[in-house]
């Protein structure tokens, strides 16, 4: 223990007595935008008042919420519907092209609408192939931000879907839900939605699922699809369509035959 | 007189020990000399104290980003599809179309990549001009959706309140109408409103939100693009498009060669025809 004498006390504290204090004013927010920000909020006041509200409120919307029950995910099917429209309108205006010859117009057709086929495919197979990887990923996302490790994640996932499948079977015994309704087990998105009210990380778990389906039908539609075929495409002219007795010399000719450049 | 505190003092504690990540974050209260339990979360700063200040996690540059798509993607998907799409057509599909084999097809090579960088540029400016507002406006929209979940999940877990009506629930709603309740609400047995169906209510914004880009702009934006790729053309690959040259086929030297052909068989012919001798020119 060490006792010191208090003298020459005042010496000491004087500092403390006259701390200076920061008395500034805290810059604010500039009011320099301000215009643009507030015409900016009535436009989408008004936007969502006539056109969103009219939208989600319309028969259309009605007809989906009954009849998508089904679905899964949407954003998949939506891409396929965008490149059903760009290829029939990519095979409509090489039908009507009247440079071309007849036959080579039925050709790059069919061309084209056998690449949207295998190109929808294909991207459906990798897309199933490809879950549990992705999952994987959106569990140690989850995992970072949470602040946790991913196994105990797993655990209480696991312990979550089994209460769940007991409250879903009592349900069924009671009459709530159908026979034929299967159990669908939760992933980290739901889970997280459910149990936790921080609902900015619920929706970044959400976006990772959009963003792998954008990704795959992405890539496949407008890069491999696309950069594959053309080869292939030259190869079959050249060697079945003109046969050498009507080999015509053209230029140019291959700038029509590239399908879908979206 | 002054007393040291006794903070001061030298207590015999646990030493520090930082051979395993279990130990290091296994923090030790100085003053009671108490072990604490596992704060790693606390490292730093506030290492020692027992409150969680819920401070947001030390993120990397990479998650900061991913973060910024996921929440892009989730408000504004289309936005985000011709995200994809610009990178996609602008970045690699450029460099592997020219990058593929064959010398003869070098014009139509960069017409392809020239098409494909106008595709991928006239996407993305035009969907985000269009699609950012109405992505806004369904933000506040789904807003006052929220609010009204709560309500409804207040209402069902006190039980006090047995019966509401609907305009209860949209008193001072903004955008909201009936008809959203009776299109999205899930219904007891004697018809009273118990919840939202957030996964039909997820799934129809989406796709009436993804409709008007793929089903009404793809017209426009392919006009576009058809209008965009002679400057493209011209400022990046320093190419400009010449008209096709009309050839020269084959069936004009052939009639000329006909001719010349059948006119020496003609002259040939009635040369021998005694009667024609007179009246064929030429030296006798």
């Amino acid at each position: 223990m060490k006792v010191t004498l208090q003298t020459n006390n005042y010496k000491n504290n004087v500092r403390d007595n006259n701390r200076q204090t920061f008395g500034a004013k805290l810059p604010e927010k500039s009011k320099f935008l301000d215009p643009y920000y507030k015409f900016v909020d009535k436009s989408t006041n008004t936007i969502a008042k006539y056109y969103t509200a009219k939208l989600y409120e319309s028969p259309l919307s009605a007809f989906l919420a009954k009849h998508t029950e089904k679905l899964k995910s949407v954003v998949d099917h939506m891409q396929v519907a965008g490149s059903i429209v760009i290829s029939g309108m990519y095979m409509s205006q090489t039908l009507r092209n009247n440079q071309l010859d007849p036959q080579k117009r039925k050709t790059l057709a069919i061309n084209q609408g056998l690449t949207f086929i295998v190109s929808t495919i294909l991207s459906y197979i990798i897309d199933q192939r490809l879950d549990n990887n992705w999952e994987k990923l959106t569990r140690r996302y989850a995992a970072v931000n949470l602040e946790t490790d991913v196994d105990t994640l797993n655990k209480k996932i696991e312990l979550w879907n089994i209460e769940n499948k007991k409250k879903f079977d009592a349900k069924v015994l009671i009459g709530d839900i159908g026979k034929d309704e299967k159990f669908r087990a939760g992933q980290i998105a739901d889970y997280v939605e459910k149990t936790m009210k921080n609902t900015s990380l619920a929706k970044e778990l959400k976006g990772m699922g959009v963003l792998k389906k954008l990704l795959v039908f992405g890539t496949i539609y407008r890069f491999i699809s696309p950069v594959a075929v053309t080869p292939i495409a030259n190869w079959i002219g050249n060697k079945f369509i003109y046969k050498p007795e009507n080999h015509q010399p053209s230029a140019n000719k291959d700038a029509e035959s590239t399908p879908k450049a979206k | 007189m002054k007393v040291d505190s006794i903070k001061d003092y030298h207590i015999l504690y646990k030493q520090y020990d930082s051979s395993t990540k279990e130990a290091r974050n296994k923090s030790v209260n100085i003053v009671t000399g108490c072990e604490s339990a596992d704060k790693s979360v606390n490292t730093g700063y506030y290492r020692g104290s027992s409150i969680s200040f819920g401070a947001a996690p030390k993120l990397s540059k990479g998650m900061k980003l991913l973060k910024k798509i996921n929440t892009l993607c989730q408000d504004h998907k289309v936005i985000a599809q011709n995200l994809v799409a610009l990178v996609l057509a602008v970045g690699f599909r450029p460099i592997a179309i020219i990058s593929l084999p064959g010398k003869k097809n070098k014009d139509d090579k960069i017409y392809a990549s020239g098409h494909s960088i106008a595709s991928g540029l006239i996407g993305f400016i035009f969907s985000s001009i269009v699609m950012y507002p109405l992505g806004i406006a369904a933000k506040k929209y789904m807003k006052e959706v929220e609010s009204i979940k709560d309500t409804l999940q207040e209402m069902v877990e006190n039980k006090n309140i047995k019966t509401f009506s609907k305009k209860e629930l949209l008193k001072g709603k903004e955008f909201i109408g009936e008809n959203f309740l009776n299109i999205f609400g899930e219904f007891d047995k004697n018809g009273k409103l118990i919840k939202i169906n957030r996964k039909t209510l997820e799934r129809t914004t989406s796709i009436l939100e993804m409709a008007p880009d793929t089903f009404v702009f793809g017209v426009a934006k392919a006009m576009l693009t058809v209008a965009l790729i002679p400057p493209i053309l011209k400022y990046v690959f320093g190419v400009e498009k010449h008209k096709e040259k009309v050839p020269v086929t084959d069936d004009k030297t052939k009639l000329e060669k006909k001719s010349t052909e059948e006119q020496k068989n003609i002259t040939n012919y009635f040369s021998k025809v005694p009667s024609m001798k007179n009246f064929l020119g030429g030296v006798k």
